[in-house]
């Protein structure tokens, strides 16, 4: 038991303390304020509460206040001092204010923040609107180089120490100065070379070495080809070379041009007079295949060789001024004989010649097909022969100038040339052999003489314009060249209309026609070709357009009846009795009026009634009321039950008389128009008028249709892009 | 005070009150005991973007015009204003109602871009170096009087050789030239076929197909052209080699090749108007006109519809997509005999059996803009690129010159033949005729009525095989179709709008539809969940549902309409009763 006491005691003695501590706060909470404990000294400590603080500011009843501890100070003279500082800092100090709730310092935070960064990203604001706007940016975005144009300021700036005299300014005014500017790229002297650069460099300079040396070896690969076809090839384009060389030469230093002339022309003398291509031509070969076998080819074989050596003869003993003179004369006499007809000697052959040359191609086509057939075709050749033995015994040309054209073994000239020269020396000179060959030749040798040839006329042409501009003969010989194509004198200001109907015009409804077509007639004279009178008219028929908006087609004046005295025919293609016909038109034309308009007028109705859409009677008998027979629904409720279709869009050929539009025939194309106004338009017309012009090659230039489909972004190919850098806003590279 | 008077000024500038005592200063000043300070002439600076445009502003009102320095560079070519009107696109977007301002800045570099290219084509004029030409009559003279003969003794030799005569045997003929003017293509009514090149006179083809042939035509290229014979239309190409048998284009009297669209139109003797796509092989639209036998039939090459001429004096307009016409004009009262269509589309000729020929603005289908009454009805009516009109008369053709502005008195040229003319046809890009009579071909020389300049990508005269092997591939990526041949060609460049009419007809097709049916799919649910009474009652639910929200939208339909019809009035005016009266 006393165990159990003595627990029970102890037992007490808890409760009691638990009872206490619960009492206590029981009591506190009477009070409702908060009542913490006053703060106390303890130990020091780096950390002060904020709490303690925080409340021990509430309460200054029993707080020791440094006024009380200054007055004690005051009294002794020692401390006087200490006290008025103490005061003046009391006076002076004044307690922090309480530090912003968090939310709100957050809130400043951000604000501030937020500031600073939309300055940073405002930067950036016309860069980005700018590429936004730009129909084509091009990425990489800074690979674009940076060059300064400069005004040579340097060089002009001395001039202006100096007074000009007014000879010197008169002399500035007919040759003005064009102003020279000149491309600084400063980067490369500014900045030494980066590593990066560096190697770039050298990686070049490699590739550039390399480049040399396949460059090189390709030369000397070239160089040890055997093959004939292709060196001629490459001559042929060595020729072209020079000849653009040379012409670049004219322009800029003609005397020399003279001199490289007389060059070229010496080059191609000694390779004519080599006769390497004597045996080459496709008919030469063709001859000395057949030759085996054939009398006659051998015989015009040795013709051929003879007029060779005959002609190798006389190219020695001309020299190169006679030669010139000869061009010249040779064109003279051309203008002479042909004053009539520049045509006729010049490049067109008669209708025969052309007979015989279609004949001549068309055996050389055979020949090119079969290919064997070579004994059938030995017939067609020997005609042909003789046909060009007759041709040439009336066409053949003279040689009354000393040059002498060499024929080359291609041109199908006939075994008598020599003796046809002889014979009639009355024509004057003219290269038929050029028509000729122009006709037959598929042979790459002859495309190659061809092109010798025609390069040696250019050559003479140039030489001769060259001549002439420096003995001031250019006026003749343009005269010469004149061409009179068309028959009569025109006015040369006509322009020409290929350009389709450009404009959007529709057929509207209120548009005005042309009016009175008489007017035109008084205003423009015959000699205004129909072009410029129907640009005109549109012009003019805008404006009116804007002046008066709507006129009744009704009081159109209508164009009068002309009668045309036109030829009275022969024969009829419908084969009646004139009078018949006769009769037949006279009642045609008594009655026309009344059936055909009225029909039509009828069909017109007809079809306006069929397009206009009804009103729905939704009327049910017996809905709401009695039906059957004698039974009248009273009219207000039938009404209720119309559904009236509102009035009637205007049509399009309303006002157009004898006219029917169908406007139901647009249904196909409905589906394949736009139905809305897309994003960026708020009109319809502005839509419209975005889609108005045509962007093709087929309808503008090419300039206007490269800048009309530039891609909106192009990259370079390779180049990495990265992410746009700072760099580019103050114009700096980024590395 | 004069020392203050000099010191330059500043935005804050220390003063006291006592020293200014100017009465101007005295209202910006503000006074506050020691210290005042001048806020007026302070302003924010602008920073960022706005100093830039700014800076640039400023940059580009100090740009004046300067005036040439040089007067010897006249500077940049300016186009005449006349030239720029006649490529001009129209009137540009209102940069004001495009939406973003990136936007405006974009259409507004596109409407500088599309100036440019007006400009350039503008310009590209000075390249069109060839002129045309016509005869010019002394004092006393006509031109009229002009034979052949004489023409082709004055003319060049080149010219001179366009002038040919074809003496063929097989019946009256029919002939077409390509489009690039350069090949010939003959039909005679007895079989024989024959296509060259008139130019050169080398022939591709010459076959006799042994039935009547009623119509040839060119198709795409030279190397294919259509017959249409006794029954069928046979497409041979340029060595006479039969490549198709269309047997569905019946009894054919009349062809029309539309090159853009690849279509080859036809009408038939038996009412039927069918257009074949040549490219697929499939016919585009076979429709019966009603309208009886068809032999007038020509194309309008601005918006590729088939004009037709008929016997109740109706030409009439037809596309592959409606079975109806698109329009019909009442040209005449008497039966239609020819019609052509010129080269540009803007005016069309139809001549009538009695003795009418008129002129027609066919752009906006008005007219007639020219009347002529002939002295015998014109069996033939052709234009030439630069508006000359070539007539048919029996056996005498009549060239005009400026016939549709202004009403022409005197023939231009005239030539007879002996035997009735077949058809005429002038050759494009060349002053050449072409005239089939009943016993051969004639080529005529007309100066002056073929366009000089051709626009080598469009149609080349001297054409190569390479090019046209290139033209070929390129037109039949650029094949245009069907369904965009409309009266107006322009029309695909349009915003649909729906019409009343459509508004109408969606709302008439609303009224008499039936509320939808909805295909309601219960979610499978758990056993014991969902019963199949449940499920059957929230079908039920849900298509009720749709039903009263469908009879609602009905509802608010007939209900707007019905408050339109109602709108408030304008409380009537004094004056208003002077109005003309409204029609009920």
């Amino acid at each position: 038991m006393k165990e159990d006491s003595d627990n029970f005691e102890l037992s007490d003695e808890e409760i009691d303390d638990r009872k206490h501590e619960k009492l206590l706060t029981d009591v506190l909470n009477l009070n409702k304020r908060q009542n913490l404990k006053k703060p106390s000294r303890t130990e020091p400590r780096a950390q002060i509460s904020e709490f303690t603080l925080a409340k021990s500011l509430g309460e200054t009843k029993d707080l020791v206040h440094i006024n009380d501890l200054t007055r004690l100070l005051s009294s002794r003279k020692k401390y006087v001092e200490v006290s008025r500082k103490v005061k003046s800092t009391n006076s002076k100090s004044k307690t922090l204010p309480k530090p912003l709730d968090k939310h709100q310092v957050e809130r400043i935070k951000r604000a501030v923040n937020y500031e600073k960064s939309r300055l940073q990203l405002d930067r950036w604001e016309a860069l980005v609107t700018s590429n936004r706007a730009a129909t084509n940016v091009s990425f990489p975005l800074d690979s674009i180089e940076k060059v300064n144009i400069e005004e040579k300021k340097a060089e002009i700036y001395p001039s202006t120490w100096r007074i000009k005299s007014d000879l010197q300014k008169e002399l500035e005014k007919l040759e003005p100065k064009v102003e020279e500017y000149h491309i600084k790229d400063d980067e490369k002297h500014q900045y030494p070379l980066t590593l990066e650069e560096l190697k770039e460099r050298r990686k070049e300079s490699a590739k550039l070495r390399a480049h040399q040396s396949y460059k090189e070896a390709k030369a000397r690969r070239q160089n040890k080809i055997k093959s004939k076809k292709y060196h001629r090839i490459q001559r042929r384009e060595k020729i072209k070379e020079s000849l653009k060389q040379f012409e670049q030469l004219q322009k800029t230093n003609p005397e020399e041009a003279l001199k490289k002339l007389e060059d070229i022309e010496k080059a191609r003398a000694e390779e004519r007079f080599s006769l390497r291509h004597k045996g080459t031509g496709q008919w030469a070969k063709n001859k000395q295949v057949r030759a085996k076998y054939d009398k006659e080819s051998r015989q015009v074989l040795a013709q051929q060789l003879a007029i060779s050596r005959d002609l190798t003869q006389k190219i020695k003993a001309v020299d190169s001024e006679s030669e010139e003179e000869a061009v010249e004369s040779e064109e003279k006499d051309r203008t002479k004989s042909d004053g009539t007809n520049p045509w006729v000697t010049g490049i067109k052959p008669d209708k025969d010649v052309i007979d015989f040359v279609s004949g001549y191609r068309k055996y050389w086509n055979d020949k090119n097909k079969e290919g064997n057939n070579e004994n059938s075709v030995v017939n067609v050749q020997e005609a042909d022969e003789k046909k060009i033995a007759k041709e040439n015994n009336v066409k053949a040309s003279s040689k009354n100038s000393k040059r002498v054209k060499i024929p080359n073994e291609s041109e199908k000239v006939c075994p008598n040339h020599i003796t046809t020269i002889e014979q009639n020396n009355s024509f004057s000179t003219s290269e038929w052999e050029v028509s000729f060959q122009n006709d037959g030749g598929s042979d790459i040798e002859d495309v190659f003489e061809k092109l010798e040839e025609t390069l040696d006329k250019k050559l003479k042409k140039k030489f001769s314009a060259i001549e002439g501009k420096s003995k001031g003969k250019a006026k003749k010989k343009k005269k010469q060249k004149s061409k009179q194509k068309t028959i009569s004198n025109q006015p040369s200001n006509q322009k020409i209309d290929l350009s389709m109907p450009s404009k959007r015009k529709k057929p509207m409804v209120d548009e005005e026609m042309m009016e009175q077509p008489h007017n035109l007639e008084s205003e423009n004279g015959d000699a205004r070709s129909p072009d410029l009178i129907a640009l005109k008219n549109l012009l003019e028929t805008k404006e009116k357009d804007q002046e008066v908006p709507n006129i009744n087609p009704n009081q159109f004046i209508q164009p009068k009846k002309t009668n045309l005295s036109t030829a009275i025919p022969d024969i009829l293609t419908n084969e009646d009795d004139e009078e018949e016909t006769d009769q037949r038109d006279i009642i045609l034309e008594a009655f026309e009026d009344d059936d055909i308009a009225v029909d039509f007028e009828k069909e017109k109705a007809n079809e306006i009634e069929k397009d206009t859409p009804k009103d729905i009677d939704l009327n049910l008998p017996g809905w709401g009321s009695w039906a059957g027979g004698n039974i009248d629904h009273t009219k207000r409720k039938r009404k209720r039950f119309i559904i009236k279709m509102p009035s009637q869009m205007p049509r399009k050929d309303d006002n157009k008389g004898s006219l029917i539009i169908n406007e139901k025939a647009q249904a196909k194309i409905k589906p394949l128009l736009v139905s809305e106004v897309p994003f960026p338009f708020k009109s319809v017309k502005d839509y419209e008028a975005s889609i108005r012009a045509p962007i093709g090659n087929t309808f503008v230039p090419e300039t206007a249709f490269k800048r009309l489909i530039e891609p909106a972004v192009t990259t370079k190919m390779g180049a990495i892009i990265e992410p746009i850098s700072k760099g580019i806003l103050v114009g700096t590279k980024k590395f | 005070m004069d020392k203050e008077k000099m010191k330059p000024q500043r935005y804050f500038s220390k003063s006291f009150q006592e020293v200014s005592g100017s009465p101007k200063s005295e209202e910006k000043i503000v006074t506050q005991g020691n210290l005042t300070y001048d806020v007026s002439n302070i302003k924010k600076k602008p920073w960022g973007r706005r100093l830039e445009d700014r800076k640039f502003n400023k940059v580009k009102k100090k740009l004046p015009q300067k005036s040439n320095p040089n007067p010897k560079f006249r500077g940049k070519f300016k186009v005449p204003k006349e030239l720029l009107e006649k490529y001009s696109k129209g009137d540009g977007v209102n940069l004001k109602s495009v939406k973003t301002s990136i936007h405006q800045k974009k259409f507004e570099k596109k409407e500088k871009n599309i100036k440019f290219a007006v400009e350039q084509s503008a310009k590209a004029e000075v390249l069109l170096v060839e002129d045309s030409g016509y005869l010019e009559a002394d004092a006393g003279e006509t031109t009229t009087q002009f034979t052949q003969k004489q023409i082709v003794n004055s003319v060049d030799l080149a010219a001179a050789s366009k002038h040919f005569d074809l003496k063929l045997d097989f019946g009256p003929y029919r002939a077409k030239y390509t489009r690039n003017g350069r090949h010939l293509l003959l039909g005679g009514k007895m079989g024989h076929v024959a296509a060259f090149d008139w130019m050169t006179k080398k022939l591709h083809c010459e076959i006799n197909v042994m039935e009547s042939v009623h119509d040839v035509c060119w198709l795409h290229i030279e190397t294919m052209l259509a017959v249409a014979q006794k029954d069928w239309v046979y497409i041979y190409d340029n060595q006479g080699i039969e490549l198709h048998c269309v047997k569905r284009l019946n009894k054919v009297s009349r062809m029309e090749f539309l090159p853009y669209h690849f279509l080859l139109g036809s009408c038939s003797d038996e009412g039927y108007l069918s257009w074949l796509d040549i490219s697929i092989g499939q016919i585009a639209g076979q429709y019966n006109t009603n309208l009886g036998r068809l032999s007038v039939l020509t194309q309008n090459p601005w918006n590729a519809t088939l004009c037709v001429g008929h016997a109740k004096g109706v030409v009439s307009f037809w596309s592959p997509n409606s079975r109806d016409p698109l329009a019909k004009m009442l040209c005449h009262k008497a039966p239609v005999i020819a019609a052509h269509v010129d080269p540009t589309g803007l005016y069309m000729a139809t001549s009538a059996s009695n003795r009418e020929l008129k002129i027609w603005d066919v752009r906006k289908l008005e007219g007639p803009v020219q009347e002529y009454k002939l002295v015998q009805p014109a069996n033939n009516v052709a234009f030439s690129q630069k508006q000359m009109m070539a007539v048919g008369m029996g056996n005498v053709v009549e060239i005009y010159r400026d016939c549709c502005t202004t009403a022409a008195k005197r023939a231009y040229l005239r030539h007879r033949f002996v035997t009735p003319i077949g058809n005429l046809s002038f050759c494009p890009f060349e002053d050449v005729l072409g005239v089939t009579t009943a016993r051969g071909f004639t080529s005529l020389l007309v100066p002056g009525a073929g366009e000089p300049n051709f626009d080598s990508l469009e149609a080349n005269p001297f054409q190569a095989k390479s090019q046209r092997r290139e033209a070929e591939v390129k037109s039949l990526l650029e094949k245009i179709q069907p369904e965009l041949i409309t009266l107006d060609p322009t029309t695909i460049a349009d915003v649909d709008l729906p019409t009343l009419r459509d508004k109408v007809d969606a709302k008439l097709k609303l009224l008499y539809l039936k509320p939808p049916k909805v295909n309601y799919e219960p979610r499978k649910k758990a056993k014991g969940r969902g019963g199949s009474v449940k499920i059957a009652r929230n079908k039920k639910i849900v298509q009720e549902e749709a039903k009263k929200e469908f009879v609602r939208n009905k509802r608010e339909i007939t209900r707007e309409e019905e408050q339109e019809q109602e709108k408030p009035k304008k409380p009537p005016h004094v004056l208003d009763r002077f109005l003309p009266k409204k029609k009920t």
